[in-house]
This record gives structure tokens, C-alpha cells and sequence, in this order.
């Protein structure tokens, strides 16, 4: 499976559109980690623990766009857009949303 | 460029689960997790009280009783201020065959009040209400009262339940600040019953060490009971019934009863013998408000 | 008797669990019967989520279109998801919720479309934003925005 932030594939023509696609997950971090932030807080630098929290959520919203994708039987998504939006207060959405087509 | 539309399946960005066992499983691991940290947290602080030293409970029992006096229940009449010595008197009896932690005085103060109680706090204070007074027979059941309160004090009961609550609290603000709302009725739940039984185990060891005094002091435990099965004739009276054990605050009455008459059998004191009669300055009181 | 005031409010909590459970349930499913209509109906106005417009002469109309929406979880889902806080991981309550929001959201912006006789939106892009964030009680409450350029053609 291609995908692109851009409008089109580099070198290929764009033959089908086949709609939007999208991958979302709702994450919450744990006790743990808050106590390990509110540490953090006091002394500075990358915070770690939702650091990798973030970025296992992002892979697996990117992983279930893609899964959209070969559903609606695509080879490729274009104009592949992340968003992290907060739902509560410990929690939060990533979202990855993409146009589906078929390239030649 | 062609453009169509293909429908997606459902449950990609929907996964299936069971709420219902994700309730269970999810409650039953949060109760476990806040009341571990809650045990733990008690038996560190219960610990940690009674180590205080008592010169520093003496301290702090000062700041808060002998400050202007208003917390210091003070007798307005001769006739309170007698029954204060006589009890103070009977304290100092039972109190010479306990084991009383160095630098530790029983001071007992007499409190006008129809209520039928009797509580130690800090510093070896221990105050009697004339409710209770009124209702003793004789002076071998109200020294079995005294005793129990002179052995919270010697056992450092009050620091240990100071100590105890405080780091207990310390430890679940801390978690229900991490945690979100809901959960506070899940942290302190479990952990209000868990101080309920640390409470009530350290009521039966004063039961225990009061009834001993009684025993060295008149040789016999005779009568040493009867605060208790006027509590049992009270109930529902002057005295609100008692809920289910592991609600409260004390063990059952009835059992307390039992217990007692169970140790004396055990110790080999003496069950029979004559009642000493209250002394003058404690008899007449009266019940009323 | 001392403790039973909190048995009471143990028992309402689970009370208003087993309440919202059910009605939660029910509105969920009855959201979703009326999303899935609605995509069929609407599946002719494909949403493209891409700038170049696919070359026509004469040029279409344009005309900007969106679709918002609030939804919110019940009480099960949300005394569900706090737990799942303390631990960590994935929402599933939540997932719902999103899922549903995002939908309709789109159907939405594609109803507005319809209404100008589009025949397809183009470039959409969507925005999420918790209602009512910062107060640590105020927990699940989602508002969606999807919008994008509805193509009107030319006939």
C-alpha cells in the first residue's frame, strides 16, 4: 500500500477515486505514567512515557486507515492527514484520514 | 478520472469488545490496586505512630488542651470537681498495675454530660461522661471502662489511628488526584472498611488489657462487664442499634461480652467475688440531661 | 447505623449504571440504523479527501460545506472509561463515540451538498474538539466538524 501526503503519487497516474479513509483510536494513559509526568514536570526534558503512548496510537490509527484502504480494494492513499485531538483529560484520539485510489 | 464509491465494512475503527466484562475485570483490579496501597499505607502509619515518642504526643496533647482551656473540660461545680479527683483516684489505682510507656500520666477529666461514653485521646487524657457513670452498679464496672480507656492510651492506640489516617489520606489524595473522578468512591470504600477493622482489632486489645487491670487490681473480674450489657439494654433506647461488624467502629457488643468471659476463663481470674461499692463523691449523679 | 450511608451510594451508582447501560445501548443502536441509511442514500456525493479537481469545462460551481456535530456517551460508558484510565490502553467506549460522530458529521456536510446540488465534496478535512475540557468530571463529550468543497456542476 502507497501513501502520500502529497495531491499525487510521484509518477504514477491516479486511475479511481475511491473516498475518503479513515483510522481513529482512543488512548489513556495509565496512573503510572502521571506520576512519572508530574516528575518530569518538576525537572524538565522529554516525556518519555507519552512519548511512546502517542506513537503506538498513531501507528495503529495509521494501521486501521490502511485496513480501510485494502477494504475498499485501493493501492493507494493520498493526502494522508494526522490529527490529535483530546477527549478528556487523559485521553486522546489520533485520527489518520486519507483519500483511497487506484494507481497504475 | 473515475470516482466511486465503495462502501467500507464495519469494525475497523470500532473494535468488539464485552463492556460487561471489561466492568467487572476493570472494577475488581482498581478496588485491588487502591486498597493494597491503602493497607499498605495504614500499616506504615499505624506503625510509625506508636514510635512517636510520647514526650512529642505529650506536646501536642498540651497545645490542644491547655491552651485557654476551652477544649479542657473543666467541672463547673464542687460537685463535679469531686467526682473528677475520685476519678482521677481510680485511674491512678488501676493505672499502677498496668504498663504505662515512660513519660506517659493518666490525667482523666469529668464531663457533664447525660450521654453514656467514655474516650481517651493524646497525651494520656481520658474523659467520662456522667451518662456513664450513672449507669455503673459498682466501681469494679467502671473500672473496667477506665481500664479500657487507660490501655488505648498505653498501647498508643490514639497515635497509631493519628498516624495511620494521616498517611492513608495522603495516599488516596494522591491516587484520586492521578485518577479520574469515578474512581474516588472505589478508593475510599474498600480503605474506610479497612480502617473500621484495624480499629476494631485495637478495640479488643483494650478490652483485654483492661479487663487484666481489673483482675490485679480487685483480684476478680466480677461485675467488669456491665458497661457492656447496659449498652445491649440501651440499644435502640439511648443508644443507636448496631449495624453489621464490618461497618463499625468496635466490635459487636455481644461478642465483647463473650470475649471477655472467655479470657477470664483462660487467665484463671476469678469470675466471683464482691463488688466494691462507688465511692461517695460518684454515686448520685443523676441520668438526666 | 455507621457505613450505611455509603452502601446507599454504592448502590445508586450501580443503579444508574444499569440505566445507562441499557438506554446507552438502545440510542447508540438507533444512531447507527440512521447512519447507515443515510450512507446508502448519500453514497452518490463521494468525499474525496484531495485538492485537484478533476479537469471539466465549463468550470463547476464551488461552494463550501460542512457538517458538525455533538455527541456525547452515557454514564455506563463514561464510569467504564474512567476505570480504563487508571490502567491505560485502549478506550473502546470511546471508539463508538468517535466513530458515530465522524459519520455523522460527514453525512451532514454531504446533506449540505446535496441541498446545493453537488455531486461530489472535495478536499474535506475534519476537526475534533472535546466539549468542556479541563474540568476533570466533564468526560466524553465530542464535537466534529467535517468540511470541504462541494463541486456544482455545470448543467
Amino acid at each position: 500500500m502507497i501513501t502520500s501526503t502529497l495531491e499525487t503519487v510521484p509518477g504514477r497516474m491516479i486511475r479511481e477515486h475511491l473516498g475518503i479513509v479513515q483510522g481513529s483510536t482512543v488512548r489513556a494513559k495509565h496512573i503510572g505514567r502521571d506520576l512519572m509526568a508530574g516528575l518530569k514536570n518538576i525537572v524538565g526534558g522529554e516525556l518519555k512515557g507519552y512519548t511512546e503512548l502517542l506513537s503506538e496510537a498513531r501507528d495503529e490509527a495509521y494501521e486501521r486507515m490502511l485496513q480501510q484502504a485494502e477494504a475498499k480494494g485501493a493501492n493507494a492513499v493520498i493526502n494522508v492527514r494526522f490529527s490529535t485531538s483530546s477527549v478528556t483529560q487523559g485521553a486522546s484520539e489520533i485520527l489518520a484520514y486519507g483519500s483511497a485510489v487506484i494507481v497504475e | 478520472m473515475k470516482i466511486r464509491h465503495v462502501k467500507v465494512p464495519e469494525g475497523i475503527n470500532v473494535s468488539r469488545h464485552r463492556p460487561l466484562a471489561d466492568l467487572f475485570v476493570l472494577t475488581a483490579g482498581a478496588v485491588a490496586l487502591f486498597a493494597f496501597v491503602g493497607m499498605v499505607a495504614l500499616l506504615i502509619g499505624s506503625y510509625a505512630g506508636r514510635y512517636i515518642p510520647v514526650s512529642w504526643e505529650n506536646a501536642m496533647a498540651a497545645a490542644i488542651f491547655e491552651t485557654g482551656g476551652t477544649a479542657e473540660p473543666q467541672p463547673a461545680d464542687v460537685t463535679g470537681l469531686r467526682a473528677e479527683a475520685a476519678l482521677q483516684a481510680l485511674a491512678d489505682k488501676l493505672a499502677a498495675n498496668m504498663e504505662l510507656p515512660e513519660g506517659l500520666r493518666i490525667t482523666v477529666h469529668y464531663l457533664d454530660d447525660p450521654e453514656i461514653n467514655a474516650f481517651a485521646t493524646l497525651g494520656g487524657h481520658v474523659i467520662v461522661l456522667r451518662g456513664l457513670i450513672h449507669r455503673m452498679p459498682d466501681e469494679n464496672a467502671l473500672a473496667m471502662v477506665l481500664g479500657h480507656e487507660i490501655a488505648h492510651a498505653a498501647n498508643r492506640d490514639v497515635m497509631a489511628n493519628l498516624g495511620g489516617t494521616l498517611l492513608l489520606q495522603l495516599a488516596l489524595a494522591t491516587l484520586t488526584g492521578m485518577s479520574p473522578e469515578t474512581a474516588e468512591g472505589l478508593v475510599w470504600g474498600p480503605n474506610a472498611l479497612l480502617l473500621r477493622r484495624f480499629g476494631r482489632d485495637a478495640e479488643r486489645r483494650a478490652d483485654r488489657d483492661g479487663l487484666a487491670a481489673v483482675a490485679a487490681t480487685y483480684g476478680h473480674v466480677s461485675g467488669a462487664d456491665a458497661f457492656f450489657r447496659t449498652l445491649l439494654e440501651e440499644m435502640g433506647k439511648t443508644v443507636p442499634e448496631e449495624g453489621p461488624e464490618f461497618l463499625s467502629t468496635h466490635p459487636l457488643t455481644a461478642g465483647r461480652i463473650e470475649d471477655l468471659a472467655a479470657l477470664a476463663t483462660a487467665q484463671g481470674w476469678a469470675t466471683g467475688g464482691d463488688p466494691t461499692p462507688l465511692p461517695e463523691a460518684l454515686r448520685n449523679l443523676g441520668g438526666g440531661p | 447505623m455507621e457505613g450505611f450511608a455509603e452502601l446507599w451510594q454504592v448502590l445508586f451508582v450501580i443503579l444508574l449504571l444499569v440505566l445507562a447501560f441499557f438506554t446507552g445501548r438502545i440510542a447508540e443502536r438507533r444512531h447507527y440504523k440512521s447512519i447507515f441509511r443515510r450512507e446508502d442514500v448519500l453514497a452518490d456525493i463521494p468525499v474525496i479527501v484531495a485538492k485537484t479537481l478533476p479537469p471539466a469545462n465549463p468550470a463547476p460551481a464551488t461552494a463550501l460545506v460542512r457538517g458538525n456535530v455533538v455527541v456525547s456517551v452515557d454514564y455506563f460508558k463514561r464510569f467504564l472509561a474512567r476505570l480504563r484510565m487508571i490502567f491505560g490502553g485502549r478506550i473502546h467506549t470511546y471508539e463508538s463515540l468517535l466513530d458515530r460522530a465522524r459519520r455523522e458529521a460527514i453525512l451532514r456536510m454531504q446533506e449540505e451538498a446535496r441541498a446545493l446540488g453537488a455531486s461530489m465534496v472535495f478536499n474535506m478535512r475534519f476537526e475534533t474538539s472535546s466539549i468542556s475540557k479541563g474540568r476533570r468530571d466533564a468526560v466524553g463529550t465530542v464535537e466534529v466538524l467535517a468540511y470541504g468543497t462541494a463541486v456544482i456542476p455545470n448543467e
